[in-house]
């Protein structure tokens, strides 16, 4: 187990540190954030002073060095934009995005999984048919669309919940159920095919003969097989959601995720921002990653860490 | 091997499947007749013999009595099935359940995948034991050790906390055993317990059932598809075939003298020690498809006494001596029987053999 640790811990350093070589020549070559920074009318000598003070008339190597030697002591530089710590800056959005993604994510599965597993017992019949079609159905809406719609019932028709901002409980809404929806469609499906394939083996027989009651056979004995698929689904749903999938729902009701804040960094070609906040996201998966191998040994014995 | 126990004096039925059928949906439309019209009886503490090749409906039969066939597709065209002079098949499902696994438990042919990968074998034998008796988790664990123990497995109170992938076939068809016994069911299915085992596991699990049995008092519905394990431990035999029952017999008759062409077929085709032909007789063709049957005798496509009658006509099951009941025209037309004593002894059939 300890050595597992440690081998996943070096595979994730590889990871986190290739990412951010890659996102460090990607912004390289976005453009000169010198042209975004100083107004339209600037002189050649303010614009070199510029230049030299952003430290980018070096060559790309020393760039590139003085960034893995500031990285290598937790410091990203200062955000160009912000004027503060860019990892300060890259912080910031992210308890709100878990929040809310954790959220979503919530929602989601207590729906699939009820959802998923229905279907999977009767496949072929109405439910299923119905279930089949909304997760597609879920999986194909545009979620800014789908957010403005609920806006447009729930706000401005029946004024049940805000329309935008953070605040209490309602804010909260309207945002995680319109994120839920992409992940429900999907771990729905998910759900569906693992517990289909679960129900067609021999010990499901078995433990029917043993006289136990349908959901126990379904619950205990089914779901926990599926587990190692329907966990692995969520974390990438997960991820995902936390990696800035929720843009446009930020946009839409006007949310302080990461998600705005990426889309924020690049407009402003902030460098050392846009590199803290890839660092942020990358950590933030790779744990996540982690968490969902470790949780494998729950559901298939099998698994053992080496 | 241990010699099968005489007949008792006790004779009642425990278990009375009457023309049964067992039919399967099929989306274009129509059945597969997987089992049309199949009856038998076993007794209590008797070890009856169900042989017939793949396709035959054992299986389906075994599944029918725990109510465990898929469904849908599959349903009960008709027929009864009695257990203890009760019908299984009025029975609600959760009256079902307290049967299963308490009265009536089952063995599985694969071992391999028959154990639920995801739990130790202690907790699927003690699943069973707390479902069916009032005892504690503690209680209920050191029974599963018990049982384990009784189907010879080495360091019992160690194993019970094995993963199935942790043991070899033969050591999980022994939990399957356990599982299935831990209860003292009145009735344990064993459905081709040893084919998916090695040949000298097959004789180790054989013995196991038949040990365990004596010491817990279930009668046997052993389903198989090997004749010598038929001849060794089974009192009575079943022969089925394309869904249907062809022959009913105690052991010995069955095998000195077989009325049913097919069970002859069967005989012949055994290699014997003392065989001096080169090759081994078999029996032309295969069994038919459930899905196109032949409208007469199931059999009549691939037997050599054939006739026109076979052909257009299902033969009854008569019983041409007591004990042995047959579904062949050759029986039946010897004992030149009118249509009236055959529906009248078909309409007991088997059940006073």
């Amino acid at each position: 187990m300890a050595t597992y640790l440690l081998k996943t811990l070096l595979k994730a350093l590889v990871v986190v540190l290739g990412v951010s070589l890659l996102v460090f020549v990607l912004t390289r070559s976005i453009g000169n954030p010198v042209n975004t920074m100083l107004p339209l009318g600037a002189s050649t000598a303010e614009r070199a002073r510029l230049t030299h003070q952003l430290g980018l008339d070096k060559p790309l190597l020393a760039q590139l060095g003085d960034y893995v030697a500031g990285v290598a002591q937790g410091n990203f530089g200062e955000s160009w934009w912000q004027q503060e710590s860019a990892l300060t800056v890259a912080l910031r959005p992210l308890p709100f995005t878990i929040e809310l993604s954790g959220i979503a994510l919530v929602l989601s599965l207590v729906f699939a999984i009820p959802l998923g597993i229905l279907s999977a017992l009767k496949p072929r019949s109405l439910l299923d048919k119905v279930a089949s079609t909304s997760s597609m159905l879920g999986i194909c809406v545009p979620n800014f669309w789908l957010g403005l719609m609920l806006i447009l019932i729930f706000s401005n028709l029946l004024h049940w919940f805000p329309t935008s901002g953070t605040g209490g409980w309602q804010y909260w809404v309207l945002p995680s159920v319109t994120l839920a929806v992409l992940p429900l469609g999907r771990i729905t499906q998910i759900v569906r095919t693992a517990m289909l394939e679960q129900l067609r083996e021999l010990y499901i027989v078995t433990a029917r003969s043993k006289g136990l009651p349908e959901f126990w056979v379904v619950t205990r004995h089914a779901l926990k097989n599926a587990g190692v698929q329907i966990v692995t689904m969520s974390g990438w749903e997960l991820g995902r959601m936390i990696a800035g999938y929720t843009i446009a729902i930020e946009a839409v009701f006007g949310l302080p995720g990461i998600g705005s804040l990426i889309v924020d960094a690049i407009g402003q070609q902030d460098f050392p921002l846009i590199q803290a906040i890839t660092f942020v996201i990358a950590i933030c998966i790779v744990f996540l990653n982690i968490l969902i191998d470790l949780s494998y040994p729950l559901f298939n014995p099998r698994v053992k860490f080496k | 091997m241990i010699k099968a126990p005489n007949l008792r004096e006790d004779v009642s039925p425990l278990l009375s499947v009457q023309d049964l059928k067992t039919y399967f949906r099929k989306e274009e439309g129509g059945s597969v007749k997987a089992v049309d019209g199949v009856s038998l009886h076993i007794r209590k503490k008797e070890i009856l013999g169900v042989v017939g090749e793949s396709g035959s409906g054992k299986s389906i039969t075994a599944l029918s009595i725990l109510r465990l066939f898929p469904s849908p597709p599959g349903y009960i065209a008709g027929g009864d099935i009695l257990f203890e002079n009760q019908s299984l098949l009025a029975k609600t499902q959760k009256e079902m359940r307290l049967i299963r696994g308490k009265d009536i438990s089952m063995v599985f042919q694969e071992p391999m995948s028959s154990l639920n990968p995801a739990y130790t074998v202690g907790y699927q034998i003690r699943e069973n034991i707390q479902l069916h008796q009032n005892v504690t988790k503690k209680e209920a664990l050191d029974h599963a050790v018990d049982m384990l123990r009784l189907v010879g497995i080495a360091s019992p109170e160690k194993r019970v906390h094995d993963y199935p992938f942790q043991m070899s076939g033969g050591m999980r068809q022994r939990v399957m055993v356990a599982m299935a016994l831990s209860c003292q069911p009145k009735l344990l299915i064993a459905d081709e317990p040893t084919t998916a085992l090695d040949v000298t596991i097959q004789a180790q699990i054989l013995r196991l059932i038949l040990e365990t049995r004596e010491k817990v008092g279930s009668a046997i519905m052993l389903i198989t598809h090997d004749l010598g394990v038929v001849a060794e431990v089974c009192e009575r035999v079943v022969v089925m075939y394309s869904g249907k029952v062809l022959e009913v017999a105690y052991v010995n008759d069955l095998f000195n003298h077989p009325a049913h062409p097919y069970t002859q077929g069967l005989l012949q085709a055994i290699p014997r020690l003392d065989d001096t032909r080169d090759r081994l007789s078999i029996i032309p063709g295969s069994i038919p498809n459930p899905a196109n049957l032949p409208e007469g005798c199931r059999f009549y496509p691939r037997c050599q006494y054939a006739e026109e009658r076979c052909q257009t006509e299902q033969p009854p099951l008569v019983s041409p001596k007591p004990s042995q009941w047959v579904s062949c025209w050759r029986v039946a037309g010897e004992k030149e029987m009118d249509s009236d004593a055959i529906a009248a002894t078909a309409a007991k059939a088997p059940l006073n053999v």
